[in-house]
């Protein structure tokens, strides 16, 4: 009798130590997604395909973390790599020489994975589409350090540029143009889709894959760049994107995107 | 002073004399999932070949049949018990006993689910064998199993038999 | 200063006093040494690898001393090996314990490796072969209070390369053995172990729209019974809610897993017959974890592991999320004398084992639905994997022994390696082994193996045939020498068209006491390498392999 005594005991004891969170139906989301925000926006680079089956799912949750925080987060789509390369009945060629040079780069072993204001390099860099939201986040509660502004006129890009406060003098600029709604055909689990809307496709990186050194002061400073759009982008699904980033550690201090007109 | 510290320092580490290895005492499953502590094992005094093995390892499945053909002449001869150690994981662990009665081998046969034993002993890749005196300390070892391995083993069993 | 001197000086005695203690201390340890030399190779798609060497390397030391032991590991990949993750790169110390048994009372701080049950809610386990470690950090706790009662718990971070993952891990194990516990039981015929663990995850939730929990807890309950010949095992776990998406798509549904062994064995006669069935169960130290990082449980694969290399071709991996599985398997071997035996024996096997998805897929709780699979599904469910073989083992003469094999293996690439091919590949493997022993201590071994894919419209040819033979010369007890060829008759996919590639290569290995020096050269196809149901994918490559291990 003392022995099973001893055995309920000792098993009740261990029950103590279940903790475990049990969430009901109705409380599943919390959306209090208001903060205060002090200007400094994110970028989110997503390394795509299209032969990647799981990579909709990644591009999905990056639309939702835009219209979650609006026009405070900025996406680029990289498609590099084996599962942007055209094969079969792919046939559209979304990679570009920068796009390739950041995946060589970054090297991610598994797609779709992506990098919220490559923040975190070299060991962390790379993260799961999971994880955006909640780095979004924290990027979002910062201080920002530089101040950027994009203006667009007869084939000209304009961006203004200052430091909020002092700073290191690593600082490089990188201009982009990407375009949105382009239809064409994407994998998705094991559907092919064939009018599949791809956003964020990144076309050109106009000042070279790393960018251009900046000497950054308090004052705004402008830079010019010129640029030219292919035949078959659609300049109104077109954007620029002008990001400003410390070198020593790749990490993105600010970013901007204005959307090309007619 | 310093120099008295240092030398007593050193003293103490030469008096840590660094013996024979015993076995290291670690939980083991039976092929009926009972749990069985390595200090259990025993041969009054005579020697022990305890021998690494997985269902999945032919070289190791070869050593321990080709010892199965003169186990009896070892054990008349030697009084030596050999004890086969299987490391197949959960996948593997319910094929163990029936691999053993396949063979017909007449060893005593334990699991080591989860490497604890093979971790303890320093076990990279199996086959590993290892001999043990009449104290259970380990006096020979070897990794690996060619055709006439089986021979060495009994020398060295015979040389600590005597 | 004197006096610190002097009291440091004193307080060498009771070490001095330990020294002598009757039982003496000693130290082991191994040494495992891997390394590759990689020429760039067009014809057998082997790209250029800027260090032209890679390495892996590790050795353990541990120390022991009566009720004491300690250990540490350093680990050395510079650079890691290919189709090993590259966040190994670099040197460390990921492996660092001290053990200690105090009257019955095993307490370890620092690493530790641990299983409850079959490891469908924990296992922390090592396979370096697959560049698998998620070792625990933190304290453990083992207790015999009665007899026949034994209890584990823990609190630990685990391994993530050279970092620790974030969430805090607890555990609770105990095993009850009723025969020993219970004086009435002692002489039964039965005989029957009990056990049940708990397992939980603590993470903070940061996820800006869901709700997420911070505990994630399972539990299982595990018992074997055994009479005689026949034995039974069963396992059962649950998980609670363990939602681990982004802001899209958060799925609150728990997980379960069940598996159960039934078993009859006798000397020349096994017959084992085994199911299980996942759902969502998919257990990490950090939500949304992939690939093989920071896994907390291990849910074995429900099908044959096969030893030879085409066999071995396509491998099947358990997928967690959700799959029912069955395998059977009948061994049998015909007496020496008799008949079908001959003079020495024969051992024949046949196993079969099918593996399909759930019925519509595995549990799902959000915000727009709800849905629980059916507990048995067969008919209509896509199937993963199924696989029929017989395995043939007869020494024919002193000198001779002879192995065949035979496999059909239907394969879903696309599940098990996430492609997008929307065709099983079927494939038919045949394997011939001759052993011959020319003199006492040398040995001839050769292998046969022909790899047939079915090409007709229905299923997807992959890469087409294969052929492979082997030779292996081995001089007992140091020697050996092996010659290996693999040969593809080539094949066309994606409208592009693969040459014939024989991928030749040769190897020999010295061997003495724990010492083995292996040294490889020429070309290694690409392969998916599983054990256990995990897999790694290793590229193909060309040149040098040295491979040298020790223990002392």
């Amino acid at each position: 009798m003392k022995k099973t005594y001893f055995l309920f005991l000792s098993l009740l004891t261990l029950g103590f130590f279940i903790s475990c969170d049990k969430i009901e139906k109705d409380n599943f989301t919390d959306p209090d997604a208001s903060f205060p925000w002090l200007g400094k926006k994110v970028l989110i680079e997503d390394f795509t395909g299209v032969k990647c089956p799981n990579c909709p799912d990644a591009s999905n949750e990056l639309k939702a973390i835009e219209e979650l925080y609006p026009d405070k987060v900025i996406g680029i789509a990289l498609h590099a790599g084996f599962f942007a390369k055209p094969g079969g009945v792919f046939e559209t060629d979304f990679r570009t020489e920068g796009g390739e040079e950041l995946a060589e780069f970054f090297s991610p072993e598994s797609f779709p994975i992506g990098m919220v204001n490559r923040q975190g390099y070299p060991d962390n860099v790379l993260l799961n589409y999971t994880d955006w939201a909640s780095n979004v986040n924290e990027q979002l509660l910062q201080i920002p350090t530089i101040e950027l502004s994009i203006s667009e006129s007869d084939n000209r890009i304009t961006i203004e540029a200052r430091r909020l406060s002092d700073g290191n003098n690593n600082l490089k600029l990188v201009v982009c143009i990407t375009e949105d709604k382009i239809i064409d055909k994407q994998y998705y689990y094991s559907d092919l889709i064939e009018d599949y809307e791809h956003n964020h496709v990144l076309r050109k990186i106009v000042n070279g894959t790393w960018g251009t050194n900046v000497d950054l002061s308090t004052s705004s400073k402008p830079f010019p760049f010129d640029y030219t759009l292919e035949s078959d982008w659609v300049r109104s699904n077109c954007n620029v994107i002008a990001f400003v980033y410390d070198s020593s550690n790749k990490e993105i201090l600010q970013v901007e995107k204005v959307h090309l007109t007619e | 002073m310093k120099k008295f510290m240092i030398l007593s320092a050193l003293l103490s580490f030469s008096l840590l004399s660094f013996s024979q290895r015993a076995l290291p005492k670690v939980d083991l499953k039976t092929l009926d999932n009972n749990t069985i502590n390595t200090s259990e094992f025993d041969n009054d005094g005579k020697p022990i070949v305890i021998s690494f093995w997985a269902t999945w390892c032919k070289p190791c499945i070869k050593e321990l049949t080709n010892i199965a053909d003169v186990y009896e002449d070892w054990q008349d001869e030697t009084g030596v018990k050999i004890i086969a150690i299987s490391i197949d994981d959960a996948r593997n662990m319910s094929k163990v006993k029936p691999k053993v009665n396949a063979e017909m081998w007449d060893y005593e046969v334990y699991c080591d689910p989860n490497g604890d034993l093979k971790r303890a002993m320093g076990v990279g890749s199996v086959p590993h064998t290892f001999l043990l005196n009449e104290n259970k300390e380990i006096v020979w070892q070897h990794t690996g199993y060619k055709d006439g391995d089986e021979y060495d083993l009994y020398e060295e069993i015979e040389a600590i038999s005597k | 200063m004197r006096l610190l001197n002097l009291i440091l000086a004193f307080s060498c005695i009771p070490f001095l006093t330990w020294a002598q203690d009757n039982q003496n201390g000693n130290i082991q340890g191994d040494f495992n040494f891997s390394a590759q030399s990689y020429s760039e190779d067009p014809s057998i798609n082997a790209e250029k690898v800027n260090e032209s060497m890679l390495m892996n390397a590790y050795s353990n030391i541990r120390f022991n001393k009566g009720n004491f032991t300690a250990g540490v590991r350093f680990e050395s990949y510079l650079n890691v090996l290919q189709g090993f993750d590259s966040r190994f790169n670099g040197n460390g110390i990921p492996y660092r314990f001290a053990q200690y048994n105090v009257k019955g009372l095993d307490i370890t701080v620092g690493n530790f490796y641990e299983q409850f049950g079959n490891g469908l809610i924990f296992r922390s386990y090592e396979e370096k072969t697959l560049g698998i470690d998620n070792v625990m950090d933190g304290v453990r706790l083992k207790y015999s209070p009665l007899k026949g009662l034994s209890l584990k718990g823990f609190v630990a971070t685990q391994r993530l390369f050279w970092e620790q993952g974030p969430g805090i891990i607890r555990g609770i194990d105990a095993e009850l053995n009723l025969n020993e516990a219970f004086a009435e039981l002692e002489k039964s015929k039965t005989n029957a172990i009990l056990g049940g663990s708990f397992v939980s995850r603590f993470e903070e939730d940061d996820n800006p729209v869901f709700n997420l929990p911070e505990n994630v807890a399972s539990y299982a309950v595990r018992s074997t019974i055994n009479r005689g010949k026949v034995s039974f095992n069963s396992e059962y776990a649950y998980k609670y809610n363990d939602p681990s998406g982004g802001i899209t798509y958060n799925n609150f549904a728990p997980g379960n897993a069940l598996m159960t062994n039934l078993s009859y064995s006798e000397r020349g006669l096994g017959i084992i017959l085994e199911a299980h069935r996942v759902d969502n169960m998919d257990y990490r130290s950090k939500r949304g974890a992939t690939g093989k990082e920071l896994t907390l449980n291990y849910i074995p694969a429900i099908s044959k592991q096969h030893v030879y290399t085409l066999a071995a071709f396509y491998p099947f991996a358990t997928q967690p999320t959700g799959e029912l599985g069955f395998q059977g398997e009948i061994n049998y071997t015909f007496k020496k004398k008799s008949k079908l035996g001959g003079k020495y024996g024969t051992q024949v096997a046949i196993n079969y084992s099918r593996i399909n998805a759930l019925h519509a897929g595995p549990s799902e709780l959000t915000i727009n639905r709800e849905y629980t699979p059916m507990f048995i599904s067969i008919d209509n469910e896509e199937l993963f994997f199924r696989d029929f073989n017989i395995d043939f083992k007869k020494k024919i003469t002193k000198k001779v022994k002879v192995m065949a094999n035979y496999l059909d293996i239907i394969y879903n690439k696309d599940v098990i390696q996430g492609k997008n091919i929307g065709k099983n590949i079927h494939a038919r493997v045949g394997i011939l082994e001759l052993n011959y022993k020319l003199k006492p201590k040398h040995t001839v071994r050769g292998e046969f193996q022909y790899l047939a894919v079915d090409k007709s419209e229905e299923n997807y040819s992959d890469q087409g045939d294969w052929v492979m033979g082997l030779v292996e010369y081995t001089f007992s007890p140091h020697w050996f020498f092996a010659f290996v060829d693999q040969y593809n008759g080539g094949y066309t996919s994606e409208g592009k068209t693969y040459e014939a590639v024989h991928y030749l290569n040769i190897s020999c290995g010295y061997s003495k006491g724990t010492n083995r020096f292996e040294l490889g050269y020429g070309k290694v196809r690409e392969g998916v390498f599983c054990v256990g149901g995990v897999c790694r994918n290793v590229p193909s490559s060309n040149g040098f392999t040295l491979n040298i291990t020790s223990s002392f």
